[in-house]
C-alpha cells in the first residue's frame, strides 16, 4: 500500500509526460509469456487520493417542525434578541442539535415565491451544464471507513460535464481544472465510520451562470461527508458565512440586462446577515448550508502537473 | 521481476501451446492450387475511394448504394459474390449522374481532367482523348478503341442536344461510371509462363489487385504505367512498386478499412444499450468505440510498425472523454481520441478490453460470456461456430440464491448434453471477461457475488482478461487467423482449399517478421500465389 | 420491329431534332400488353392488381393471436391481437395454423427466408443470404414490368429490408419518407393525363444504359458460369431501368384517383429515445397508396421493423427483442407491442381503402400480405405462422375469412395462392422444405 502511495504521483507524472509526447510509447511486449499456473486475482492498489465531482447540490432547506441542516458557525446558540447576530435566531438540526446557523434557508422560499421560478433546480441545472462544477478531494486516504488523518480540499472544474442516460453527471469522467480553482484546503480531519468533518476554512467559490462568471465568498466554512463506496460520497454538507457583498454582486450582475435592481438587492440582502458584525453593527455575512453528493472524477493530467499537495 | 520473466519465456519457448515449430520465411508452397479468376464488385469503400482518387475528393458521394455482402465475415471477400440488384442499377445510375453533374458544373475541375483543350462542342478528337484518359483511370485499364467510341457516341449526342463540350464530358462520365468496367474488377488472366497449364493475372489486373489491397483504391498513374508495359510481372519491379505503395499515405485507409471489416466495426457503430441499465451509454458511443479500435490498429500496424500481437496485450488505449469515463482513467484530450496508458495493475488491456468488443459482444441489458466467446472464436481464432438450434427457449434462468452470478446461471449450458457440445467451446472463453459488464465497465461483483473468471483456451489455462490476453496473443491460431483475414482481404474472394499451405506459410512468415502487419502485407503482395490463377488439370 | 423499339427510336429522333414527340395511349390500352390484348391480371373493372408486403419483426403471441372460431363472416371474430383490424374485417383473410417447412437453421433468419421466399436460409462462408428471390420480387418480375418503378421497398425501421432478387442481391429499403417522396413524386414524375415535360436527358440516359447493356453482354461471354449469372441479373436490372425511363416519355392517361400527396417532413427524429414508428408508417402508407393510385408501381414492401429489432416501442420498458426473450409470464409488453404493429398494418390497409378506384377501392384491387418471421418470439417458432391478407386482388381472394389449417399445412401454399391471385401464374412456389405446387384452396374465391 505504502509503495503504491509513492508510485501513484509517479504514474500521474508519467501520464502527463505522455501527453506532451504526442505518440504512444511502445506497449507491453510480454505477449508470449505464459501466465502462472496459480492465478492471483488482480487487486487494484488502494487509491489514497480521490477526487469527487459534486453531482447533486441542494440548499439545506427548512424541514418540518422548523429544523434545518447546517452548522453552528459562530459557536453560540442565538435567540432573536442577540445583537451579534443582528436579531437572527438560530435553528435546531433534525438531530436535535441547537445553535444551527442557516439564514439562507429562510431566503430560499422567498426567492422562489418572488417568481425566480425553480431556483433550486436552477442550481442543479447549473451543475449539469457546468456552471457550478465543484469538486471535493480527499488526500492521504488509507481506508474507506477509518483513517486518523485525511486532508479535504475543495477544487473547481470548468467545461461542460458528460451526462449519463439519467441526466446526471457521469461517474469517472475527466474535467479541466478551473482557471479560478480555489484549491482550498478545508482542513485535516479524522475519518470514522466513513464520515469526516473538517473546517473552518475560507473559500471563494467560482460559479458560472448563463455564461457569466461569479464568485461566492464563504467564510468560516465547514464541510462534512460520508464515503458511500469506492466511487461515491453521500450525505455531504457544506456551510459557512456567505458575504453579503458577494451575493449583492452576483444578483446585480445576473440582472444587468433587466435594468437596475440595485435597490431590490440592497433591500433583500442588507438585512439578511447574521454573522460577522462590522463596526457599524451590520452583519456582513449570511449563514448558509448546502447538501451534496459526489461521484468519482479526474482532472486532465496536464492541468494538475503543478499541484503542490 | 526480470528473472521471472526470463524463466517464463523459457517455459513458453519449450512448450508453447504444444508447438515446437521454428518460424521459417515463406517459400513458395509446393502444393499451391490457386483459385480461379473472380469478378469482385467494388465495395462501397472502394467505390468512394476510386471516385475520390480519380475525380477529386471534394465531391459529394451518393448517400446509398447497393449494400455490400459479407462472406467469410469480410465485405471485401463477399464482393466476389455480390450482385447488382435492379434497385442497385438505379442507385448506380443516380450516383453517376450526380457525380458527373457536380464536375460539369465546375469548368476548372473538368479542365483538370481534360488532357486537351476543346475547340468547340463537337471536338471529337478531344472528346476521344478525354474518354481514354479518364476511362483509363476509372476502369483501371486502357480502353479499346471500340470502348472509347461507344462512350463517345452518347457523349456526342449530349453535346448536340445540350450544346456544349462540358455536356459531352458529363455524359461520358455518366457512361464510364455505370459500366461493368468500372463496377467490377474482372480477372481474365493470361497464360502463366512460369507454370505450364496455369494462368496468372495480367499485369493490369495485378496492378488493380495490389492497389485495392494496399490502398483500398485504384492504381495511380505510375502503377498503371508499370502494368501497361508488362514490367509489373518482373519481381524486382513489383517489389519496388509495393515498397512505394507501403510508404504512401493511402496505406492507412486500407488498413482501417480492413480492420473495420475484420472486427465488424460497421455493427459496433450501431451499439445500443438499455439506458436504464447503462448510464454511460450514449448514441455516439458506437462511433467512439469504432474509432478507438481503428486508432489502435493504425498505431501498431503503421505508426509504430511493431509486433501486432500487442493489439491484444497493450496497455495503451486511444480514448476520448466518454471512453475514458467508462474505463475509469483520466482522459488526455477533451476532443477526439488520444492515447493513455491503462494501469499495469488493471485487468483491462488490448482490444479485448475495448467497448467495441466488450460492449458489442453483449446484450443490451447484460454481459454475455456466450456472445463474447463466440466472437473470439469466429473473428480472432477463425473457428467455425454454428448457430444455436432455433426452436429452443434460450432464456437464461433468473438469479436465484443458488445461482447468483451469470456464470452460475449458465451452468445449464455446460450440463445439458444438447447445449454443452457447443457451449463448452464458447462460454469458458467468455467467462474471462465477466469482470467487465455489458458496456465494458469494470466491476468486482456480479449480483453481490465475487466473479470467477478462470478458464482455459483449448487446454491452456488463464485467470482473467489480463492473462487470457497473453494466452490468445501467443496462440498460433490467432496469428494464423489474422493472416487469413488479411489474405482474404487482399485477394478479395473466398479462399479455396488449395491455398491452405500458402496461408500457412504466410502465417509462419508473419511470425518470422516479428508479427508486423506491414511486413505481412508485403509478403502477401509479393507472394507468387498473389498473382496466380487456377490451372487446367495441371499441378 | 416491336412497338417498344419504335417508340424509343421515334423519341430519340425527336430529341435530336430538338422537338418532342410523345406517344399518348388511350386509356384502355394503358393496361394492355404489347400485343394489344388485356393484361391477364387486370380485373373485370380494368384496374390492375397490386401486391403489397407488410412485415414486422419478432412475431406475436399465438395464444392471443389465433381467433377462437373460424369460418366466414359472422362465424368468427377478431382476436385480441387482431382487434385493430376491426374496421377492415370484411376486407381481410386471416390464415392460422400453417407452418414453415424449412429447417430452423438460424433464429429469425431462417424464418424470414421461409416466409418471404419459401426457401431455406442459404449459409455461405459463415454468413447468410436468401437462396432465391423474395415474394415481392417474384411478383414484380411479372407485374412490375410496365410501371415506372418495378417495386418500392421502404419502412419506418426497415434497415436494409428483406427484399431479395436472389442470393447476395439485396434491394435496399428506404427509411426516410421524404427520400421516397422525392423519388416517386419529385423530378421525373408526370401526373397521368398531363403531357410529360420534354426532357432531353431521358434519351441520353437510355443511350448510356444501352451501351452498358452491350458491355455486360460482351463481358458475360468471357467469365465463368457463376459470374455470368451475376452479370445476367445486372443486365436485367439495366434493361428494366431503360424500359422505365422509356415510360417517362409516354403520356399516361388520366387516372381519377391520382394526386400528389403532401411532402413529408425531411426527418422524423426519435422522441424521448423512442422511434416515431407510427408517424413514419402513416406517412409511408399514404405515399405508397398514391404511388399505386398513380400507377407508378404495382408492387410494394413495407418493412415496418426487422427481425431481432430491439426498438423501444411506445410504453415499453425495454427493447422488443429483449422483451420477447426475457419478459416473464404472459408477456403483457410483448402483447402491447404486437398490437401496435397490427395497428400500423391497419393504417396501411386504411390508406389503400381511402383511394376510390372505379366502383371499389384500391384495397379491393390489392393483395397485401401481413407477416412476421416467427410466431412466438421467445422460442423462434416456425409453427402457427402469423399471416393476414388484406384486399381481394380484384375478387380473386376470399375476404372476411378466418382459415384455420389443421394438420399444419405449409405456409408456402398461401404464398402461391397470393402470387396467382395477382396474375403471377406459377406452377410452384419455393424450394426444398418450402416447396409447394398447390395453393390454399380455401383462400381462393
Amino acid at each position: 500500500m505504502k509503495t503504491m502511495q509513492r508510485c501513484l504521483p509517479l504514474l500521474l507524472a508519467t501520464t502527463a509526460a505522455c501527453a506532451d509526447a504526442g505518440t504512444a510509447p511502445a506497449g507491453d511486449t510480454s505477449a508470449d509469456t505464459k501466465p502462472d499456473a496459480a492465478f492471483e486475482t488482480k487487486v487494484a492498489p488502494f487509491q489514497t487520493r480521490r477526487l469527487y465531482v459534486l453531482d447533486t447540490i441542494r440548499f439545506a432547506r427548512q424541514k418540518p417542525f422548523g429544523t434545518v441542516l447546517g452548522w453552528n458557525l459562530d459557536g453560540k446558540v442565538s435567540g432573536e434578541d442577540d445583537k451579534a447576530t443582528c436579531g437572527k435566531k438560530d435553528f435546531v438540526s433534525p438531530d436535535g442539535v441547537p445553535g444551527i446557523d442557516n439564514q439562507f434557508s429562510l431566503l430560499v422560499p422567498l426567492i422562489e415565491a418572488s417568481g425566480i421560478a425553480a431556483f433550486e433546480s436552477l442550481l442543479q441545472a447549473s451543475v449539469e451544464s457546468g456552471g457550478v462544477l465543484l469538486m471535493v478531494e480527499l488526500i492521504g486516504l488509507d481506508s474507506l471507513t477509518d483513517d486518523p488523518e485525511v486532508t479535504v480540499r475543495i477544487r473547481a472544474g470548468q467545461g461542460v460535464p458528460l451526462l449519463g442516460t439519467d441526466g446526471k453527471v457521469l461517474t469517472g469522467q475527466t474535467f479541466h481544472l478551473s482557471k479560478r480553482d480555489p484549491a482550498t484546503v478545508c482542513g485535516k480531519g479524522k475519518l470514522a465510520g466513513g464520515v469526516i468533518d473538517v473546517g473552518p476554512f475560507d473559500i471563494d467559490l467560482p460559479l458560472q451562470v448563463f455564461g457569466k462568471d461569479y464568485t461566492l465568498e464563504m467564510r468560516g466554512g465547514r464541510v462534512r461527508l460520508q464515503i458511500a463506496d469506492d466511487k461515491r460520497i453521500e450525505a455531504g454538507l457544506v456551510g459557512g458565512g456567505v458575504t453579503l457583498s458577494s451575493i449583492a454582486k452576483i444578483a446585480k450582475t445576473a440582472a444587468e440586462d433587466q435594468g437596475n435592481i440595485d435597490d431590490i438587492v440592497e433591500a433583500l440582502t442588507s438585512n439578511m446577515g447574521d454573522l460577522a458584525q462590522d463596526a457599524t453593527g451590520t452583519c456582513t455575512q449570511m449563514s448558509a448550508a448546502l447538501t451534496f453528493t459526489g461521484v468519482s472524477a479526474f482532472f486532465y493530467p496536464a492541468d494538475v502537473t503543478q499541484d503542490k499537495l | 521481476m526480470t528473472r521471472r520473466r526470463v524463466m517464463l519465456a523459457a517455459v513458453v519457448a519449450l512448450g508453447a501451446c504444444g508447438e515446437t515449430e521454428a518460424p521459417t520465411p515463406a517459400a513458395v508452397p509446393a502444393k499451391l492450387r490457386p483459385a480461379p479468376a473472380a469478378m469482385p464488385r467494388l465495395t462501397r469503400a472502394q467505390y468512394d475511394n476510386t471516385v475520390r482518387d480519380v475525380l477529386g475528393d471534394d465531391l459529394a458521394l451518393p448517400a446509398t448504394l447497393e449494400p455490400d455482402v459479407a462472406f467469410e465475415h469480410l465485405l471485401t471477400v463477399g464482393s466476389a459474390v455480390a450482385k447488382v440488384s435492379p434497385r442497385g442499377v438505379e442507385l448506380y445510375e443516380e450516383a453517376a449522374r450526380s457525380l458527373a453533374a457536380q464536375l460539369a458544373g465546375k469548368p476548372e475541375r473538368l479542365a483538370k481532367l481534360l488532357p486537351c483543350k476543346p475547340t468547340g462542342p463537337q471536338d471529337a478528337v478531344c472528346l476521344g482523348q478525354f474518354v481514354a484518359h479518364v476511362g483509363n483511370r476509372l476502369w483501371r485499364r486502357a480502353l479499346s478503341a471500340g470502348e472509347v467510341a461507344a462512350v463517345a457516341a452518347t457523349a456526342t449526342k449530349a453535346a448536340a442536344a445540350l450544346g456544349s463540350f462540358d455536356k459531352a464530358a458529363e455524359y461520358a462520365l455518366v457512361a464510364l461510371l455505370q459500366a461493368p468496367g468500372f463496377l467490377y474488377r474482372t480477372e481474365h488472366g493470361e497464360a502463366d509462363p512460369g507454370h505450364a497449364g496455369c494462368k496468372r493475372l495480367t499485369a493490369t489486373e495485378l496492378a488493380s489487385r495490389l492497389a485495392y489491397f494496399l490502398w483500398a483504391g485504384p492504381p495511380d498513374a505510375a502503377l498503371l504505367a508499370a502494368a501497361a508495359d508488362g514490367s509489373l510481372h518482373d519481381p524486382k519491379v513489383r517489389a519496388v512498386q509495393v515498397e512505394r505503395m507501403l510508404a504512401d499515405p493511402k496505406l492507412r485507409r486500407s488498413v482501417r478499412n480492413w480492420a473495420g471489416e475484420w472486427l465488424q466495426l460497421h455493427e459496433v457503430v450501431k451499439l445500443s444499450k438499455d439506458p436504464k441499465v447503462y448510464k454511460h451509454f450514449s448514441g455516439d458511443l458506437g462511433a467512439s468505440a469504432r474509432e478507438e479500435t481503428l486508432r489502435l490498429v493504425e498505431n501498431l500496424a503503421l505508426d509504430l510498425d511493431t509486433d501486432f500481437r500487442q493489439f491484444i496485450t497493450t496497455r495503451t488505449a486511444f480514448v476520448d472523454r466518454r471512453l475514458a469515463a467508462i474505463y475509469e482513467v483520466p482522459a488526455e484530450s477533451d476532443a477526439g481520441h488520444a492515447p493513455v496508458q491503462l494501469p499495469g495493475w488493471a485487468e483491462r488491456r488490448g482490444y479485448l478490453g475495448q467497448v467495441s468488443f466488450l460492449g458489442h459482444a453483449a446484450h443490451p441489458v447484460s454481459s454475455s460470456p456466450t456472445l463474447r466467446g463466440a466472437f473470439v472464436r469466429r473473428f480472432l481464432l477463425c473457428d467455425f461456430v454454428p448457430d444455436p438450434p432455433a426452436n429452443l427457449n434460450t432464456a437464461i434462468p433468473e438469479p436465484s440464491p443458488d445461482a447468483k452470478t451469470l456464470r452460475q446461471r449458465l451452468t445449464a449450458h455446460m450440463n445439458v448434453p444438447g447445449c454443452s457440445s457447443c457451449h463448452k467451446a464458447l462460454d469458458p472463453i467468455g467467462f474471462a471477461f465477466e469482470r467487465f459488464d455489458g458496456i465494458g465497465r469494470f466491476r468486482t461483483l456480479d449480483n453481490g457475488e465475487p466473479i470467477d473468471t478462470t478458464g482455459d483456451l483449448d487446454g491452456v489455462p488463464f485467470g482473467d482478461l489480463d492473462t487470457f490476453a497473453q494466452v490468445l496473443a501467443g496462440s498460433p491460431k490467432f496469428r494464423r487467423c489474422v493472416t487469413q483475414k488479411l489474405y482474404g482481404y487482399a485477394v478479395a474472394r473466398p479462399t479455396v482449399a488449395g491455398e491452405k499451405t500458402q496461408v500457412d506459410g504466410l502465417a509462419a512468415a508473419f511470425a518470422a517478421n516479428g508479427y508486423k502487419v506491414k511486413a505481412l502485407m508485403r509478403e502477401i503482395a509479393l507472394s507468387d500465389g498473389f498473382a496466380r490463377l487456377a490451372c487446367t488439370g495441371g499441378p | 420491329m416491336n412497338v417498344r423499339n419504335l417508340s424509343r427510336r421515334t423519341v430519340l429522333r425527336g430529341l435530336l431534332g430538338g422537338s418532342a414527340v410523345a406517344i399518348g395511349l388511350p386509356a384502355l390500352e394503358r393496361f394492355c400488353n404489347d400485343s394489344g390484348t388485356a393484361w391477364a391480371e387486370a380485373g373485370s373493372d380494368g384496374f390492375p392488381k397490386r401486391f403489397g408486403l407488410f412485415f414486422w419483426g419478432n412475431g406475436m403471441l399465438p395464444d392471443r393471436w389465433v381467433p377462437k372460431a373460424h369460418g366466414i363472416g359472422t362465424a368468427w371474430q377478431l382476436s385480441d391481437q387482431l382487434a385493430p383490424l376491426a374496421k377492415h374485417k370484411s376486407r381481410i383473410a386471416v390464415v392460422t395454423g400453417t407452418r414453415l417447412g424449412i429447417p430452423n437453421s438460424q433464429p429469425h433468419g431462417a424464418g424470414a427466408a421461409g416466409i418471404l421466399s419459401g426457401r431455406p436460409l442459404l449459409h455461405q462462408g459463415g454468413d447468410t443470404t436468401f437462396a432465391g428471390p423474395s415474394i415481392d420480387q417474384i411478383v414484380a418480375e411479372v407485374i412490375g414490368k410496365d410501371t415506372r418503378f418495378r417495386s418500392l421497398e421502404f419502412g419506418a425501421a426497415a434497415g436494409n429490408g428483406y427484399s431479395f432478387n436472389g442470393p447476395n442481391s439485396h434491394n435496399p429499403a428506404e427509411s426516410n419518407p421524404f427520400a421516397l417522396f422525392e423519388r416517386v413524386f419529385g423530378a421525373g414524375f408526370t401526373m397521368p393525363g398531363e403531357k410529360p415535360k420534354f426532357d432531353p436527358t431521358l434519351g441520353l440516359r437510355r443511350s448510356v444504359l444501352d451501351a452498358v447493356s452491350a458491355d455486360l453482354k460482351g463481358l458475360r461471354g468471357q467469365v465463368g458460369a457463376a459470374d455470368a449469372k451475376r452479370l445476367d441479373q445486372h443486365f436485367e436490372g439495366v434493361r428494366q431501368l431503360e424500359q422505365r425511363l422509356a415510360k417517362l416519355e409516354l403520356a399516361p392517361p388520366k387516372l381519377d384517383a391520382c394526386k400528389v400527396p403532401k411532402a413529408p417532413d425531411k426527418a422524423y427524429p426519435d422522441v424521448e429515445g423512442r422511434p416515431q414508428l407510427g408517424k413514419k408508417n402513416q406517412v409511408f402508407c399514404e405515399l405508397v397508396a398514391y404511388a399505386l393510385a398513380c400507377d407508378q408501381t404495382r408492387v410494394f414492401s413495407n418493412f415496418l421493423t426487422m427481425p431481432v429489432n430491439n426498438l423501444l416501442f411506445q410504453g415499453a420498458t425495454t427493447g422488443h427483442h429483449e422483451l420477447t426473450h426475457n419478459e416473464p409470464g404472459e408477456q403483457k409488453e410483448v402483447h402491447a407491442i404486437t398490437v401496435q404493429c397490427i395497428e400500423m398494418f391497419a393504417a396501411q390497409l386504411d390508406a389503400l381503402a381511402q383511394v376510390q378506384e372505379g366502383a371499389g377501392t384500391l384495397l379491393d384491387h390489392c393483395a397485401v400480405m401481413g407477416c412476421s418471421e416467427v410466431s412466438l418470439g421467445k422460442t423462434h417458432s416456425l409453427e402457427e405462422m402469423p399471416l393476414i391478407i388484406g384486399g381481394s386482388a380484384g375478387g380473386k381472394l376470399k375476404n372476411d375469412l378466418h382459415y384455420r389449417s389443421e394438420g399444419g399445412e405449409n405456409t408456402s401454399k398461401a404464398l402461391l395462392t397470393l402470387c396467382r391471385a395477382v396474375g403471377c401464374d406459377l406452377a410452384e412456389f419455393g424450394a426444398e422444405g418450402g416447396k409447394v405446387s398447390d395453393g390454399l384452396g380455401a383462400l381462393e374465391a
